[in-house]
C-alpha cells in the first residue's frame, strides 16, 4: 500500500463538485431499476429472441437451431397471418373508441354544475375491477339465452325497433350468439375493452383539461368564437394534444396486450376469430409447449409494438416541430 | 352562464346516464346473480334480488338434514358457499399481502429511479430513459414463460417470492413518476439543497410528501394490474372452471362465482 | 459575517462561455447587487457562489477560506430564491425549521416518531422552535406559523422565504430575483425592508436582479453584467453619474439616458448634426454624448439640442416630455416640473440646453471619454 502512487491533489477536491456527487447519486439511485429492469424483462426477451431461433420444447434436454423456421412459419401459415389481421383489428376497433369515449366523458362531465363525482365514480369502476372477474360477468350477461342484453334486446322485438332490419331479423332468427359467433366475438371483446379502458382515459383527459387555462375560453370568446365546436377545435383539442399523445399510446399497448378476456371468454375461438398475439404466445409457448414457435411471436410481436411507438414518437416530434 | 337546468345540461345528463347505465350492466349482473336462486337465474326473472323465496341447502341435505330445517334464502346459500366452497379469506389475505409487500417494493425503486431521471445529470441518463421507455413496451405475457423458466431455476416456484419479484420493478411507475417530478421546480431541490440535504434526503423529505398525489395514482394503477393479473387468476379460476356458460346447468355455481367476484 | 471573493470565475456550457472570468471582491457586511438583463450570467455566478454548481475554473473564497468543492450546505450561506422554493407539506414553522434540524439533529434524531424520544432531541428541538419563534418575530409572521405555504399570499411567501435564510444566521445572503414574482406596491415595500434587514443584521447580502431600480434603492454597490462580464462596479450614485461604459449608461436609470450621436472634430471640438456643441473632447474622439433626462432643460436660446414635442407623460411629481430630434433615432425625453406643462403641448418646438458638468463622452468602442468645456465658450451650452 506504501507504495501506491499519492493520489493528485485534485482528486478529493474533484470528488465533491456538486456536478459529481449529483451524477454518482443519480447513477446510484438509478442501479436497482436497471439490474431490475435486465434482469426481469430485457433477460427474458433475450432468452425468448434466442429461443426464437430453436425447436426448443420444456422439459426435453437438447434442443437444435432451426434458424428462421419458427419466424417462416408464421409469416406462411395462414392461421399465423390471420392471428396478425385480428390482433391489428382489435387495436384498430378499440383505441379510437376508447379514446373518444374517454375525451367524450371527461368534456361532458367536465361541463356540469351537479354530479360530477357521480359520473367520474361510476365511469371508473370498470378501471378499477378485476377484468378477469368482469370477464366471467360479462360471459353471462352476454350469454345467448340466458344473458341479460339478449333477454333485453327481445323485450323490444313487435315495438318500432324492428324497422331495423338488423333487429327484425333478431327478433325472427334469434339474437347474435355474441361471444359464440365467429362474426361478432372480436367485435364483442373489443366492446368489453372499451368498456374497461375509456374510464382510464377519462380521467387522463380530466387531469389534462384542468392544465388548460381558463382565459383561454374567454379570449376566444371575445375574439367572436361562439360555437362550442369551433373552441373545441381551436383551444382544446391542440391544447390536449399531449394527453392525448400519451393517452392512445398507452391504450394502443394496452389494446395490443389483449390477453385476459380472450383466455378466459374465447381462448382465440370460434374458428380463430379472436386469436390475438399474446394468446397465441400463451398457446403454443405454454399450453402447447411449442417454446420455441411461442418465442418467435413474442419477438415478432415485441417488433411490432416497437414499430407503432416509434411511429408515434416521430409523429409528437414532428408536431412539436411544427409550434 | 348557462343555468343548472338547462336543456343543454339535461342533454348532458342524459348522454351520461344512458353511459352509466351500460357501464354498470355487467355490476349489475353480478350483483343481481349473487342473490338469486338458481331457478331464477336459469329463468331470469326476479329483477334485483330475487324474490328471495326459500330453498333447499345441499350441503345441509346432505349431512342428513331434512328439506324444511335445511330451508334457507338464496342470498345467504351463495354467499356461504362462496365462502366455503372458495377460501376467499385466504385470497383476500393474499391479495393484500402480495399486493402491499409488491407496491411497497415498487415504490422503493421507482422513486428514486424516477428522481434520478428526472432532475440528476448522470452520464447515460438518456439511454437509460429510453431503457425505461421499451421496458414500457414489454408484456408481462410475452416473457412469462422465460421468466418462469428463470424463477425454477432459482428454485423460487410456488413461493410468494415467485409472486412478488417478476413484479418489483415497474417501468410504468418509473415513467409517472419521472413525469411528475418534472413537473416540480428546481429551485425547491436547490433550497433543500441548501439547507443540508442530501441527494436521497431530498427524496424523502421533499419529493415523497409532495409527491403523494401521484404516488397515488401510480398505486391506483399498480394494484389494479397486480389485481387483475395475480389474485384475479386465483381467485376466479375455481370459478370459470366450475361454471361455463356454454355448458349447461351451472347456475347454482354461477351464482357462487359472481358472489365470489362481488365479495372482492 | 464574511467577505466574498469572486477570483476569475469562468464557467463555459457546452460550447459556450456565459462567465468571462468574473472577479469581484464584496465586503464584509456588504450589499452588493448583481444587475443586467437576463442571459447576461448573474444567475449562474450566484449558483457558483452558492455551490449547486461548478466553475470551469477560477476560485471562490468566503470569509477568506476558498471554498472550492465544498457541497452547498457546508458553505454557510443561505439563499433566498425567485420562486420562494418553499416545501408546500410543510407548515410555515417547519419550512422555517428545516435548515436548523438539518445541521443541529443527528440522523437519528431527525426521523420520524422515534427520533423525538432519543436522548437530547427534545431539548434541541425546542431551542430550534425558540429560535423559529424568534425569526418569526423579526419578519412579523408569528401568526402564520402554523399555516402551509399554499394558504399564504406572495408577499408572506416572501417573508417565510426569508425566514427560512435568516433562521441559520448565515455568512452572506444570496438572493436571486427574490421579488420579481410581487405586484409593484409589494415590491416597493419589501425593497425597503429588505435593505432594512441588510443593515439590522449587519450581514453580507448578494442580490441578484435584472431590475436596476431595485440595485439603486438598496445597494451599497451595484454590479453591472452583461454577456458574462461585469462591465462596472461601483456605488449607485457613481453608476448613475459616471458610468464607464455606454452599455452600463444605458442599462441604469429610468426613463433611460439619452443618446446623442456626436462627432468630434480635428481640433477635439465636438458636435452634433454638425453644430458645434462648445465641447472638446479630452483624450480620445468621442462618438456619442449621454445625458440624463433631468440634465436638459428648456431655454430661449439655440440650446444644445432642439425638437418637436412628440408625447407628454404626466407623473404627477415629474414630467416626461418626448421630443422628436433630427438625427437622433430613439426620442429624446426630457424631464421637466409639472408647472412647465402648458409650455409643452405636442407638436411645440423646445428648445434644451444643458449642465455641461452632466454630460458623459463615449469613445467608438463605447468607452466613456472625458469630455470639457470649451475654453472660449460661454457659461452654458
Amino acid at each position: 500500500m506504501s507504495d501506491a502512487p499519492p493520489l493528485p491533489l485534485a482528486a478529493p477536491r474533484a470528488a465533491l463538485r456538486p456536478e459529481r456527487t449529483q451524477a454518482r447519486a443519480g447513477l446510484l439511485m438509478f442501479a436497482p431499476a436497471l439490474v431490475l429492469m435486465l434482469a426481469l424483462l430485457i433477460l427474458p426477451v433475450a432468452v425468448a429472441a434466442t429461443l426464437s431461433f430453436t425447436d426448443y420444447t420444456l422439459g426435453r434436454p437438447d434442443l437444435h437451431w432451426i434458424g428462421l423456421g419458427n419466424y417462416a412459419e408464421i409469416l406462411t401459415r395462414p392461421s399465423y397471418r390471420k392471428m396478425i389481421g385480428v390482433t391489428v383489428l382489435y387495436v384498430v376497433l378499440v383505441v379510437p373508441a376508447s379514446v373518444f369515449l374517454g375525451l367524450g366523458a371527461a368534456l361532458l362531465i367536465r361541463a356540469l354544475k351537479i354530479g360530477q363525482t357521480f359520473y367520474k365514480t361510476v365511469y371508473f369502476l370498470p378501471v378499477m375491477a378485476s377484468l378477469l372477474a368482469m370477464a366471467i360477468v360479462w360471459e353471462f350477461a352476454l350469454h345467448p339465452t340466458l344473458g341479460l342484453v339478449n333477454r333485453t334486446l327481445a323485450l323490444g322485438c313487435g315495438t318500432a325497433l324492428e324497422l331495423w332490419p338488423w333487429f327484425a331479423r333478431g327478433c325472427a332468427g334469434g339474437f347474435p350468439l355474441w361471444l359464440g359467433d365467429r362474426d361478432h366475438a372480436l367485435a364483442t371483446l373489443a366492446f368489453i375493452g372499451i368498456w374497461q379502458s375509456f374510464g382510464f382515459n377519462m380521467v387522463l383527459y380530466l387531469a389534462g383539461l384542468t392544465a388548460v387555462p381558463r382565459d383561454l375560453y374567454a379570449a376566444a370568446e371575445i375574439d367572436g368564437v361562439r360555437r362550442a365546436t369551433e373552441r373545441f377545435r381551436l383551444i382544446t383539442w391542440p391544447l390536449l394534444a399531449p394527453t392525448t399523445v400519451f393517452v392512445v399510446t398507452v391504450t394502443t399497448i394496452r389494446a395490443f396486450q389483449v390477453f385476459d378476456t380472450v383466455e378466459a371468454l374465447t381462448h382465440g375461438g370460434p374458428a380463430k376469430s379472436t386469436y390475438v398475439m399474446i394468446y397465441a404466445i400463451y398457446e403454443k409457448g405454454i399450453a402447447q409447449n411449442l417454446v420455441g414457435l411461442g418465442a418467435a411471436i413474442t419477438v415478432v410481436f415485441l417488433g411490432f409494438v416497437m414499430l407503432i411507438s416509434a411511429a408515434q414518437r416521430r409523429f409528437v416530434e414532428r408536431k412539436v416541430q411544427d409550434r | 352562464m348557462t343555468h343548472r337546468f338547462s336543456a343543454r345540461q339535461m342533454l348532458a345528463h342524459l348522454v351520461l346516464i344512458l353511459g352509466a347505465v351500460i357501464v354498470l350492466l355487467p355490476f349489475y349482473v353480478m350483483v343481481s346473480t349473487s342473490f338469486k336462486s338458481p331457478a331464477e337465474i336459469a329463468a331470469g326473472t326476479g329483477g334485483l334480488f330475487g324474490a328471495q323465496a326459500p330453498i333447499a341447502d345441499a350441503s345441509c341435505l346432505n349431512l342428513g338434514g331434512s328439506t324444511e330445517t335445511c330451508l334457507t334464502r338464496p342470498v345467504i346459500d351463495n354467499y356461504r358457499q362462496a365462502f366455503a366452497k372458495a377460501p376467499l379469506g385466504r385470497y383476500l389475505l393474499n391479495g393484500v399481502i402480495v399486493t402491499a409487500s409488491i407496491f411497497a417494493l415498487q415504490t422503493l425503486i421507482a422513486v428514486p429511479a424516477a428522481y434520478a431521471l428526472a432532475k440528476l445529470r448522470f452520464w447515460g441518463r438518456e439511454a437509460a430513459f429510453g431503457l425505461v421507455l421499451f421496458c414500457l413496451l414489454i408484456p408481462v405475457h410475452a416473457i412469462a414463460l422465460p421468466l418462469y423458466v428463470l424463477l425454477a431455476k432459482l428454485g423460487l416456484t410456488n413461493s410468494y417470492a415467485a409472486l412478488i419479484l417478476p413484479w418489483t420493478v415497474s417501468a410504468f411507475g418509473i415513467f409517472l413518476m419521472r413525469q411528475f417530478f418534472l413537473t416540480v421546480p428546481d429551485e425547491l431541490i436547490d433550497a433543500a439543497r441548501m439547507d443540508g440535504m442530501g441527494e436521497f434526503a431530498i427524496i424523502w423529505r421533499v419529493l415523497l410528501p409532495v409527491a403523494i398525489p401521484a404516488l397515488l395514482a401510480f398505486a391506483i394503477f399498480s394494484v389494479w394490474r397486480i389485481g387483475t393479473t395475480i389474485s384475479g387468476r386465483a381467485s376466479s379460476s375455481p370459478a370459470t372452471a366450475a361454471c361455463s356458460p356454454r355448458r349447461s346447468a351451472c347456475a347454482s355455481s354461477r351464482a357462487t362465482s359472481t358472489a365470489i367476484s362481488t365479495a372482492r | 459575517m464574511a467577505t466574498v471573493d469572486l477570483d476569475e470565475i469562468r464557467k463555459t456550457f457546452g460550447g459556450s462561455e456565459v462567465l468571462k472570468g468574473v472577479s469581484l471582491q464584496i465586503a464584509d457586511g456588504e450589499f452588493l447587487s448583481l444587475v443586467g438583463p437576463s442571459g447576461c450570467g448573474k444567475s449562474t455566478l450566484l449558483r457558483i457562489l452558492a455551490g449547486l454548481e461548478t466553475q470551469t475554473s477560477g476560485r471562490v473564497c468566503i470569509g477568506g477560506a476558498c471554498v472550492d468543492g465544498r457541497r452547498a450546505a457546508d458553505r454557510d450561506l443561505a439563499m433566498v430564491f425567485q420562486s420562494y422554493a418553499l416545501y408546500p407539506h410543510l407548515t410555515v414553522a417547519g419550512n422555517i425549521a428545516v435548515p436548523l434540524t438539518m445541521r443541529r439533529l443527528s440522523v437519528a434524531q431527525r426521523l420520524p416518531l422515534v427520533g423525538r424520544f432519543l436522548p437530547g432531541a427534545r431539548a434541541r428541538r425546542a431551542a430550534i422552535a425558540q429560535t423559529v419563534h424568534e425569526t418569526a418575530e423579526i419578519l412579523e409572521i408569528r401568526h402564520l406559523l402554523a399555516r402551509k405555504p399554499g394558504q399564504l399570499s406572495g408577499g408572506q411567501r416572501q417573508r417565510v422565504a426569508l425566514g427560512r435564510a435568516l433562521v441559520r444566521e448565515p455568512a452572506a445572503f444570496l438572493l436571486d430575483e427574490p421579488l420579481s414574482n410581487l405586484d409593484a406596491k409589494m415590491r416597493v415595500h419589501m425593497r425597503a425592508e429588505i435593505a432594512q434587514l441588510n443593515r439590522r443584521l449587519g450581514a453580507t447580502f448578494v442580490y441578484v436582479t435584472h431590475d436596476q431600480a431595485e440595485a439603486m434603492t438598496m445597494s451599497d454597490r451595484i454590479a453591472v453584467m452583461m454577456e458574462g462580464e461585469i462591465l462596472q462596479v461601483g456605488a449607485p450614485a457613481e453608476l448613475y453619474d459616471h458610468p464607464a461604459e455606454l452599455r452600463v449608461a444605458q442599462f441604469i436609470g429610468s426613463p433611460a439616458i439619452n443618446i446623442l450621436p456626436a462627432e468630434t472634430g480635428a481640433d477635439g471640438g465636438i458636435g452634433i448634426e454638425g453644430r458645434p456643441t462648445g465641447l472638446r473632447a479630452l483624450a480620445r474622439p468621442v462618438e456619442h454624448l449621454g445625458i440624463r433626462p433631468e440634465a436638459l432643460s428648456p431655454c430661449d436660446g439655440d440650446g444644445l439640442i432642439a425638437g418637436r414635442v412628440r408625447l407628454v407623460e404626466n407623473l404627477g411629481a415629474d414630467l416626461f416630455v418626448q421630443l422628436e430630434v433630427a438625427g437622433v433615432a430613439r426620442p429624446v425625453v426630457v424631464r421637466l416640473t409639472p408647472a412647465a406643462r402648458p409650455s409643452v403641448a405636442p407638436g411645440s418646438l423646445l428648445r434644451l440646453r444643458a449642465d455641461p458638468a452632466r454630460i458623459t463622452g463615449f469613445d467608438v468602442a463605447g468607452k466613456a471619454a472625458p469630455v470639457a468645456r470649451l475654453a472660449e465658450a460661454v457659461a452654458d451650452v
